[in-house]
C-alpha cells in the first residue's frame, strides 16, 4: 500500500463505504442536496459497523474582550477574526 | 478593568479635561510595547502563537498564519458560517456559474480592487496565484487537483475547465492555498514574505513585523470596501509567550482575543469571570473519535466494537471536557459541515447492554486492550477505563503525542500500536 490510509485507524475498509464516497463526491458539485444525503447514508456505515466511537463534536472555545461586537466565529476559518468588520 | 476605566474617563470629565480623552475612546493600556501608534488611534490586539508567524508565504502557509491573511488577503469566494444560507459568498468574484457537467466554473471578478502594492486585480492574478499554489504543491495545494486549464477570456473574468467534476466555488474559500496575491509578488520566496513581504488586497496590510515579537497591521486606505471610520485603525498579533503570561495580558487588557490553544481550561473559566473578558464558545470544525483496530481480535467482531460504543460515559465526558461546550457527534461529520446527520447515534451509555453484547460475543468474562491518546484526552481516557473496568474490560492507558502515535500505529503500522487511538 503506497497510500497511508490517513486518519483511518480503524483500518475500516469496506468497498460499498468507498463507492458511495466517491459517487457522493462527483454529485456534490451540481447536486449539492442529493450529495449530503449520500454522505449521511455512507455515515449510517459507519454507525452500524461501528468504524470508531463518535464521542463529540468540539466547539472552538476563545476568551475575547467583552466590549467588542461584530464577530461571528466562522468554523470554516478556525480562529480567524475578520477585523474590519468588528467593532469596539 | 472596565470599572477601572470609567473610574479614570469619570476623573478626567471632573477635572475638566474632557477635550483631551475625547478622542481616546480606547485608551491603549499603559505599559504596552509601542506600536508606533498616535494614542487616538482604535488598536485590536490578538494573541498569536509561533506558528502564525512560522512561514508568511499564502502560497505555503498552513497554519494558523490564516488568522494575519483573513485580514491582509481576500479570497474569490467565501464559506458563510455553518447553517446559514446561501452556503457560498461572494468575495474578490462577484458571482459565478458552473456548466451542467461540473467540468466549467466562470468566475466574475470584483472591479476596481487594488493590491496594497498598487497592482490591479485582474484575471492574470487570479490565474498566477493558483499557478503558483500548483507549483510549489504544499499544504493543501490538491484542493486544485482538479483544474486541468484556467483561461482569463478578460480582465474580469477566469475560467477554470476541469478534468473531473469538482466543487470550485468552495475550493476558492479555502482557508490555505486560496489567498489571491499581487502578480508583482505572486512569485517571490517565502523569505520576502517572512520579512514583511505584503502581496494581499484585504482591508489591512503589514505595517510592522518584529519575527518572534509582533506583527502590526494598519488601514489600507484604498480597499474596495471603502472606510466608514469606525474599524479599528491597527491590529496587532501578539506573540505571547507561555498561558501565564496569556492570562496576565488578558486580565490587563493588552489582549482582546486568545485562543483556548494559549489558555488552559482553568484559566478559561477564570477569565470568564472577569467582567471585561466573555467565553466564546461556538461549533467547530473538529470532532472526536476513538478507533478500534478492526484487523485485530477482538476488534474484529463487530458485537465487542458495539458493545464498547455502549460502555462510553458520554455524558460524563461531554460535561467534563472541553469547558462542558460540546456536543454529542451524531457520527462521523461535525454538525458544522454539510452532510451532517440529523438522526443522534442510537448508542448510549448502557452499561447492561454493553455486558449482555460481550456476553454474546463470548466475552462474558471481559478482554484487555490498549488505548493510544494525547494528553489533554486523560480525563476523557480515565472516565472511560472506569467504566469498562465495570464489566471486566481492561483498558490500558498509553498517553503519548500525536506524531509518535501517528508514526507507530499509521506510518509504521507497528503490531506494537494500541489497538484503539484516538484523533481530535
Amino acid at each position: 500500500m503506497a497510500v497511508l490510509p490517513d486518519w483511518n485507524f480503524s483500518r475500516y475498509d469496506n468497498p460499498a463505504y468507498n463507492a458511495l464516497i466517491d459517487q457522493a463526491n462527483v454529485l456534490a458539485v451540481t447536486d449539492r442536496e442529493a450529495a449530503e444525503a449520500m454522505f449521511i447514508e455512507a455515515q449510517r456505515m459507519l454507525r452500524d459497523d461501528v468504524a470508531a466511537i463518535f464521542i463529540m463534536d468540539k466547539p472552538d472555545l476563545s476568551i475575547i474582550a467583552s466590549d467588542l461586537t461584530g464577530y461571528t466565529p466562522n468554523s470554516a476559518y478556525g480562529f480567524t477574526i475578520p477585523w474590519y468588520y468588528v467593532r469596539r | 478593568m472596565s470599572r477601572t476605566k470609567s473610574s479614570v474617563l469619570l476623573f478626567f470629565l471632573l477635572s475638566g479635561l474632557a477635550l483631551l480623552v475625547a478622542g481616546c475612546a480606547p485608551v491603549s493600556p499603559a505599559g504596552m510595547p509601542a506600536t508606533g501608534a498616535a494614542p487616538s488611534e482604535r488598536i485590536a490586539r490578538q494573541a498569536a502563537e509561533a506558528t502564525t508567524f512560522a512561514d508568511l508565504n499564502p502560497a505555503t502557509a498552513c497554519v494558523t498564519q490564516a488568522w494575519v491573511f483573513g485580514n491582509v488577503y481576500e479570497t474569490l469566494t467565501r464559506y458563510n458560517v455553518p447553517g446559514a444560507e446561501p452556503f457560498i459568498l461572494p468575495g474578490l468574484a462577484t458571482d459565478w456559474e458552473v456548466s451542467d457537467d461540473g467540468m466549467t466554473w466562470t468566475f466574475h471578478l470584483r472591479e476596481g480592487v487594488k493590491f496594497h502594492d498598487g497592482a490591479e486585480f485582474t484575471a492574470d492574478a487570479v490565474k498566477a496565484t493558483v499557478d503558483r499554489n500548483r507549483e510549489l504543491n504544499t499544504c493543501s495545494a490538491y484542493i486544485y487537483s482538479a483544474v486541468e486549464s484556467i483561461e482569463t477570456p478578460d480582465p474580469l473574468t477566469v475560467v477554470f475547465n476541469l478534468s473531473a467534476p469538482a466543487p470550485m466555488d468552495a475550493t476558492l474559500a479555502s482557508v490555505f492555498n486560496a489567498w489571491i496575491m499581487s502578480p508583482a509578488a505572486v512569485d517571490k520566496e517565502s523569505a520576502w514574505f517572512n520579512e514583511g513581504g505584503d502581496a494581499g488586497s484585504g482591508p489591512y496590510r503589514i505595517a510592522q513585523f518584529e519575527p518572534g515579537q509582533r506583527m502590526v497591521l494598519e488601514r489600507f486606505p484604498d480597499y474596495w470596501g471603502g472606510w466608514s471610520g469606525e474599524e479599528f485603525d491597527r491590529i496587532v498579533y501578539e506573540l505571547v509567550g507561555d498561558m501565564t503570561t496569556a492570562e496576565q495580558m488578558l486580565r490587563a487588557g493588552e489582549l482582546d482575543f486568545a485562543t483556548s490553544r494559549a489558555l488552559t481550561p482553568e484559566q478559561m473559566a477564570s477569565l470568564d469571570g472577569e467582567a471585561a473578558l466573555d467565553l466564546l464558545a461556538a461549533p467547530g470544525y473538529g470532532n472526536w473519535y476513538i478507533f478500534l483496530d478492526q484487523r485485530r481480535a477482538p476488534f474484529d467482531n463487530v458485537l465487542v466494537r458495539q458493545a464498547l460504543a455502549y460502555s462510553f460515559p458520554y455524558d460524563a465526558v461531554l460535561t467534563n471536557t472541553n469547558m462542558g461546550k460540546g456536543t454529542r457527534a451524531h457520527g462521523a461529520v461535525p454538525v458544522t459541515v454539510a452532510g451532517h446527520d440529523p438522526e443522534p447515534l442510537p448508542y448510549t451509555y448502557d452499561l447492561e447492554k454493553a455486558a449482555a453484547l460481550l456476553a454474546e460475543a463470548g466475552l462474558a468474562d471481559g478482554f484487555e486492550f490498549s488505548m493510544g491518546f494525547d494528553p489533554e484526552e486523560r480525563p476523557m481516557a480515565e472516565l472511560w477505563q472506569a467504566e469498562l473496568a465495570k464489566i471486566g474490560v481492561t483498558l490500558n492507558l498509553e498517553q503519548a503525542d500525536f506524531m509518535t502515535r501517528w508514526e507507530t500505529a499509521m506510518v509504521n503500522d507497528s503490531p506494537d500500536a494500541p489497538e484503539a487511538n484516538t484523533i481530535f
